[in-house]
């Protein structure tokens, strides 16, 4: 039976409303209220009085009487207003639905705008954008899981789609180890080397249960309690650079056997500044003694300060390696400072799946130059330039992301961040059997002969300077050694 | 009308480390409109104030010290 409203006008004079008020309730007790099956009654009387019955009766039935509604009194058919209707996806990984997923969708209305909305999949592992869709269209899909699977772009994608994320590949060698020459185990590798990293955090995850964890500085505070990873990226900048390895198909750092010391300076939103980043410095120039430390930070314009802390550093003998930046520009600082070492991105073929966004990395396909030896190409977002002194792997990197305590637990990330700590571990490893610099003593000889040995670990891939700089530095090959 | 506060950075030039006035947070602190952010540390200090401020305080610490925006970091 279809559903209808019997209702009063509204007239700004409130005498009037209230005679059609009136006028509708004698209307509904003769004409409708003994045939009609009643739903509701909204009537309210007051300052704005309104009349508003909601009933289901036959159509003709209602066709008919209406014609015989006194003034002020009017009959139509009840009309559904949904709410907006949610856009709901389900994540897989495997057959499991994930949950805390990010999931970010680009938006299209019809003039064209676009928008960017974000949110995390629920405990049924399901997204939902709550937009109007009678008014813009779900442009494309990214849908980012925090371990263990990669993740997946998806272009105008169909509402109630059910997203599959695919396995990370298993360890223990990826890509980029093959790349810098890791071949076989050497758990020994980095021996004696101290590695400080400046991030969001580290762990918790087993594969790094030797860091050494030495607090959080946030806002000049020094939190000795506080170096927990709060988003993700400090423990696979510190995995990169260290973890070792309890099961055979883990991931091992670029060099397990080194000490790290991990600081963190930046808050939930991934941010810090350089008075919080030169106050890390301190902590791990003294007490921790690095001889290298990891900046996978950056920032347009360069900071007195900071530059001041690396000197120090310098001084200390420590030699700090950068991450060049993400945004395809100039390096950014502090790489871009000639007291660090910048490390730009590269790719190569296969490095990642095809539909994930990692894929996205490889450079435009009319930028020939952009593309290096075997298959190698200087990933789309790595900053260049000048002041790029080496090229690292920075797509599609498997290593160490926070698990529950005990456990391991294994991501996929993308950036120069994770190209400056790969070259930081070469280096680590490479300085551990160096002999003249382990006879140095800490001063700025020290750092230099780093640089030094830094410089003669590179190797030509065929890009321009602007991009690889002095090339990517590789262990020493076993077959060299020989 | 006063330009609106901003966060700075005020600290000590590198080669005036060993001779900068003892007391030369505490000429900070005397400047009418600056803000000293704590906890304060020796080479450096965090102020919110208007440039004029920070420059005001910085010319009372004739070269010992240089200023610069607070600046923000991302994860790259």
């Amino acid at each position: 039976m279809p559903t209808f409203v019997l209702a009063s006008r509204r007239f700004a004079d409130a005498r009037a409303s209230a005679a059609a008020l009136k006028a509708a309730d004698g209307a509904w007790r003769e004409l409708f209220a003994r045939s009609a099956t009643p739903v509701f009654d909204a009537t309210r009387a007051g300052p704005r009085p309104r009349y508003l019955r909601v009933f289901e009766a036959a159509n003709d039935e209602v066709e008919q009487k209406a014609r015989s509604l006194p003034n002020g009194v009017f009959v139509e058919p009840e009309v559904i207003h949904e709410i907006a209707a949610p856009l709901r996806f389900a994540v897989y990984g495997g057959d499991e639905r994930l949950t805390g997923v990010h999931v970010i969708a680009t938006l299209r209305d019809g003039d064209g705008n676009t928008d960017m909305a974000m949110t995390l999949t629920d405990a049924d592992g399901v997204a939902q954008f709550i937009i109007d869709a009678s008014d813009c269209a779900v442009e494309s899909l990214v849908v980012h899981p925090l371990s263990t699977f990669w993740s997946r772009v998806l272009w105008q994608p169909i509402p109630g789609l059910e997203v599959q994320c695919e396995p990370l590949p298993s360890g223990p060698h990826g890509w980029w180890h093959e790349f810098v020459g890791v071949v076989g185990d050497d758990p020994g590798r980095g021996k004696g080397i101290r590695v400080g990293i400046i991030d969001t955090g580290v762990g918790p995850n087993a594969c790094l249960g030797h860091a050494e964890n030495l607090g959080a500085i946030i806002d000049g505070v020094h939190d000795t309690d506080g170096g927990s990873d709060v988003h993700g990226h400090g423990t696979h900048v510190a995995g990169l650079v260290g973890a070792r390895p309890l099961r055979r198909t883990d991931y091992p750092g670029i060099a397990p056997d080194c000490s790290l010391g991990c600081v963190r300076v930046c808050s939930e939103d991934a941010e810090t500044n350089q008075v919080d980043i030169a106050a890390a410095l301190e902590v791990l120039m003294d007490p921790f003694a690095a001889d290298l430390i990891n900046l996978s930070l950056a920032a347009p314009k360069p900071s007195q300060v900071l530059q001041d802390a690396i000197l120090d550093c310098l001084d200390a003998g420590i030699l700090c390696l950068c991450a060049a930046g993400n945004t395809a520009e100039t390096v950014r600082y502090p790489a871009a400072f000639p007291e660090a070492v910048a490390v730009s991105a590269l790719g190569t073929k296969g490095c990642a799946r095809e539909d994930s966004v990692s894929a996205g990395s490889q450079p435009a396909g009319d930028a020939v130059d952009q593309h290096g030896n075997l298959d190698t190409f200087l990933a789309r977002f790595s900053c260049r330039g000048e002041r790029v002194f080496c090229a690292a792997p920075g797509v599609g990197i498997i290593s160490t992301v926070p698990a529950p305590p005990g456990e391991v637990r294994f991501g996929v990330m993308d950036g120069t961040s994770m190209a400056s700590p790969i070259a930081c571990g070469v280096l680590a490893a490479r300085l551990s059997t160096d002999r003249v610099y382990r006879a140095v003593t800490r001063g700025p000889e020290r750092a230099a002969r780093a640089r030094t040995v830094l410089r003669a670990a590179c190797h030509d891939i065929g890009l321009g300077s602007a991009y690889q700089g002095h090339g990517v530095p590789r262990l020493e090959s076993k077959r060299r050694r020989r | 009308m006063a330009a609106s506060a901003r966060t700075f950075v005020i600290a000590v030039k590198r080669e005036h480390r060993g001779d900068v006035p003892r007391d030369w947070i505490d000429t900070v602190r005397s400047v009418a409109g600056l803000v000293v952010k704590e906890p304060v540390n020796s080479r450096r200090l965090v102020v919110t104030g208007s440039p004029t401020a920070v420059e005001s305080a910085c010319s009372r610490l004739s070269d010992f010290v240089y200023f610069e925006e607070l600046i923000s970091h991302d994860i790259a």
